[in-house]
């Protein structure tokens, strides 16, 4: 029983009491007074009734009769009665005074008037005729007694109704800092340090009202300390200082991720030298070269706001490393065009007499070998510096050679597939690391064109640059709901993971669209999840965050994926209504030999369960860090070690983890 | 009227009526022993003197027949009482007197003769049934006058106990009073108002019969 009900009920209490010994009190002091009115009335009339018929002569039968008839028709007695000293009587009676039921039978019984006879003499000089019996009628009296019962009753029930609305207006002012403190309470399991700025005059209430306050603080500032600790960790373990780009770990962690994974690949890695920096800083002095390096990290960080995709790291002095998705050769070639000719434009321009090559190589397929690449790349960038001036040079690979499509070719095929909607899914499974159970899948969609299955490695460069990103993310989505009619995942809780590309998340009509197409599939919906990377986040967190308040009624999640390759501060994870944070398979790769990974990913895990976030990992395919990576507490784990993506629902749905 | 009272009552009444069926039983009770010293402490050792006469007559005549009780009784007050109106003697127009305010102050009126006779013949265990008030017009005083009668029968003319005269005759030869009215001084009815009209201290119902039966309720003897 809730306290408002408690209160209520003992209120109703009081009042029911109060009545029932009011009541009480008034129809016994009613029924003594009546009872004692009655009874000296017909005392009273007994007196003078005998006195009138002691005057007539009483062998006059009719005269008696009509004295005592006068009496009786007044109507408010119920019995007169004249009896002889010879034992003969004369009766009047009436059954009721009253036309209609002056009380309920049982108030009667109840009240009980007690009425006797009064009696007085009737004389003829000095000897007794007789005497007569008067009794008072209890109609009347119990008429006003009931009346006075019922007026009573009404009284006391409005007094009942106004004094428990009184009492919930009262509880409601008096609670309302207690609700405040329950919204507070929710509100930090959402990750939202509110301060209560109200606070209530009541001692105990105040007393928790600031306890709280100085909770929420106290969290707040754990919190921030945690994320700070672990950001300067990434920082100083990945970061390059004076570029603000990648180090040489970072870039290699990442590069040889993307390379060495199950996942199709296809990219371009490009390496960029500067020609005799070392010189350049002996004549211009060490702090001229570290400006050159800050401002090529300005202009490659802006690089990156147009291709968010792009790992961008300084590997050693003057040497710097790209690495950007595209579809084909000819888009790797257009790309390291563009990028040369924008630092010969800018920071690296002839003016500054700086000279830098650029040597490049396209890559494409699975589970390449890092260091075969970069020795590629390598040569391509030995055979540049040939010239003594800034020139860029392609690898050309003559034992490969894939199948290439001009940049029309491939809006039409994009096209084609989005209208067709011809594009495939696949599942890959996330368990959970206590319970084994499925937890969720990881939806990806591949290209069937021509007989031939592309893979989102490269494809995803040309839609991106045919901005049809958001077309395609609606189709995938789309695509997902439909399939997943007429399945049963409701019962099994699980959650499908789509992938939104930035461009998407950033265009508020696709928002809108979004929101159409989940309300059409409303059960579905409450299964799917929506990811992005976390590097787009610097540029589209409002835009994300909008989007999850608009999906929330609906019962879609928003998550962040790839999480360790943005350089933004954890503080987003709590500004934004998240549910999970997938940790980049970068990070787990050799997770096992690599302990400040693992620290950074048992920090991420303090710090997203701090905020009631779920971690999973993605990308797991060794034993050894699968093993490593569940020691770290995350909820969850996904990879090609547990299983390969799925073709189909169907199958996906009957997949059981081996182990589990 | 409170809740008090209400609670009171019944245990009130249940305590009066056991009360006074003991005080019947024991006749030191018809006169109380108090009453001697009270009217000692009160008036003078004659008050007193007349107090204990009355008890030593009560015990007297209690083994009597009726016919002598009413004897006794009606002689015994016709001499202990100086016959004194109520404005002479307690400067009121009219003052029902118990029989203790009567033989201790040395006076009384009709009423208080009356009374008198009623409350000792009742004592002595005659029938209220046969006893009435009456109200009755001397007619050669042209005076209003009150006498016990006593009703051997129901319908028989009745026994006059009067101060005016110091023998006990029948009615009929009463020519000079002309009765008006009588009363029962007891019956269902009066009882039943004597507990409420007591207890209850109702102003309605202090006539002049109810104010001497408290009166002399408490000084211990009930009528």
């Amino acid at each position: 029983m809730t306290l408002r009900q408690q209160f209520s009920l003992l209120t109703s209490l009081l009042v029911v009491v109060l009545l029932v010994g009011n009541l009480l009190v008034t129809v016994f002091n009613g029924r003594d007074y009546f009872q004692q009115q009655l009874n000296a009335r017909a005392y009273d009339a007994a007196t003078s009734l005998a006195l009138s018929m002691s005057q007539v002569d009483s062998s006059d039968e009719v005269q008696l009769t009509r004295l005592m008839d006068v009496l009786f028709d007044r109507g408010f007695f119920a019995e007169i009665s004249f009896l002889r000293t010879d034992g003969t009587a004369i009766h009047r009676r009436a059954r009721q005074a009253l036309d209609v039921d002056s009380a309920p039978n049982w108030f009667k019984n109840w009240v009980a008037l007690d009425l006797v006879a009064a009696e007085a003499d009737v004389t003829r000089q000095w000897r007794r005729l007789g005497s007569v019996q008067v009794i008072s009628h209890s109609d009347f009296a119990y008429r006003d007694m009931w009346a006075m019962v019922r007026a009573e009753l009404i009284w006391f029930a409005w007094v009942l109704l106004v004094s428990l609305i009184l009492l919930q207006l009262l509880l409601r002012w008096l609670f309302s800092p207690l609700i405040r403190v329950e919204k507070q309470a929710l509100a930090i399991c959402e990750r939202d340090w509110q301060i209560q700025t109200e606070i209530p005059r009541a001692r105990e209430l105040r007393r928790v009202v600031l306890a709280m306050n100085k909770m929420v603080l106290k969290l707040q500032s754990i919190f921030s300390e945690q994320s700070a600790m672990t950001e300067k960790l990434r920082e100083e373990s990945y970061l390059d200082v004076s570029t603000g780009l990648l180090n040489r770990r970072g870039f290699d962690q990442r590069f040889e991720h993307i390379l060495k994974r199950d996942d199709e690949h296809s990219g371009v890695l490009i390496l960029l030298q500067l020609h005799d920096f070392a010189d350049f800083n002996q004549r211009e002095g060490r702090q001229a070269g570290d400006d050159v390096l800050t401002l090529l990290g300005q202009v490659l960080s802006q690089w990156r706001m147009e291709y968010p995709n792009t790992i961008c790291g300084r590997r050693s002095g003057a040497d710097i490393a790209l690495y950007i998705p595209c579809a084909d050769g000819a888009q790797a070639d257009d790309l390291m065009q563009q990028s040369f000719s924008q630092l010969s434009m800018t920071t690296l321009s002839q003016r500054n007499e700086l000279v830098f090559h650029m040597g490049a190589v396209f890559l494409q397929g699975q589970q390449d070998d890092p260091a075969a690449a970069f020795s590629r790349a390598d040569a391509a960038l030995r055979q540049a510096q040939r010239q003594p001036t800034s020139r860029s040079v392609m690898y050309r690979d003559e034992v490969v050679q894939q199948q290439e499509w001009t940049a029309g070719e491939w809006r039409q095929l994009l096209h084609q597939v989005l209208e067709r909607g011809s594009l495939s899914l696949q599942f890959l499974p996330v368990i959970g690391n206590r319970d084994q159970h499925l937890l969720q899948f990881e939806v990806f969609s591949r290209i069937e064109w021509q007989g031939q299955m592309l893979s989102a490695a490269r494809f995803w460069p040309m839609v991106e640059q045919h901005q049809l990103a958001a077309r395609y993310d609606a189709c995938v989505i789309e695509r997902v709901l439909e399939s997943m009619i007429g399945e049963d995942v409701a019962s099994r809780g699980l959650r499908f993971c789509i992938n939104l590309s930035p461009a998407s998340v950033i265009d508020e009509q696709f928002h809108y669209q979004l929101q159409t197409l989940f309300q059409k599939y409303p059960k579905q919906a409450a299964h799917i999840a929506l990811e992005v990377p976390e590097f787009c986040l610097q540029a589209a967190e409002h835009a994300l965050a909008r989007l999850a308040l608009l999906l929330q009624p609906l019962g879609v999640v928003v998550g962040i994926d790839q999480v360790g390759t943005g350089t933004m501060a954890f503080a987003y994870l709590q500004r934004l209504q998240l549910d999970y944070v997938r940790i980049d398979g970068s990070f787990n790769r050799g997770v096992h030999l690599a302990q400040d990974h693992r620290f950074f990913i048992q920090s991420m895990v303090q710090i997203a369960h701090n905020l009631d976030l779920l971690v999973l990992a993605e990308g797991l395919e060794d034993e050894q860090d699968v093993t490593a990576i569940r020691h770290t507490g995350v909820d969850g784990l996904g990879g090609y070690y547990f299983s390969r993506p799925i073709n189909s629902l169907e199958d996906a749905l009957n997949w059981v983890h081996p182990a589990g | 009227m409170s809740l008090t009272h209400l609670w009171l009552r019944w245990p009130a009444l249940m305590l009066l009526a056991s009360a006074s069926l003991f005080l019947s039983a024991d006749k030191e009770q018809w006169v109380p022993d108090s009453l001697s010293q009270k009217a000692r402490r009160d008036y003078d050792d004659r008050a007193a003197d007349r107090i204990d006469a009355w008890r030593d007559m009560m015990h007297r005549t209690a083994n009597e027949s009726e016919q002598e009780k009413l004897a006794e009784v009606n002689r015994f007050f016709n001499k202990y009482i100086r016959f004194q109106s109520d404005e002479q003697h307690w400067g009121k127009v009219d003052y029902w007197a118990s029989p203790y305010e009567s033989l201790a102050s040395d006076g009384g009126d009709c009423e208080d003769y009356v009374i008198a006779k009623y409350y000792s013949l009742r004592q002595l265990g005659v029938d209220t049934q046969k006893l009435r008030i009456t109200y009755v017009k001397a007619i050669r005083l042209n005076q209003a006058h009150m006498v016990l009668t006593y009703f051997p029968q129901p319908d028989s003319i009745p026994l006059v106990l009067d101060n005016l005269t110091r023998a006990i005759r029948p009615a009929d030869e009463r020519t000079d009073l002309d009765p008006v009215y009588s009363f029962n001084g007891e019956g269902m009815w009066l009882e039943k108002m004597k507990g409420q009209g007591i207890l209850l201290g109702n102003p309605n119902k202090l006539d002049l019969w109810t104010d001497l039966r408290i009166r002399m309720h408490e000084l211990g003897m009930d009528l």
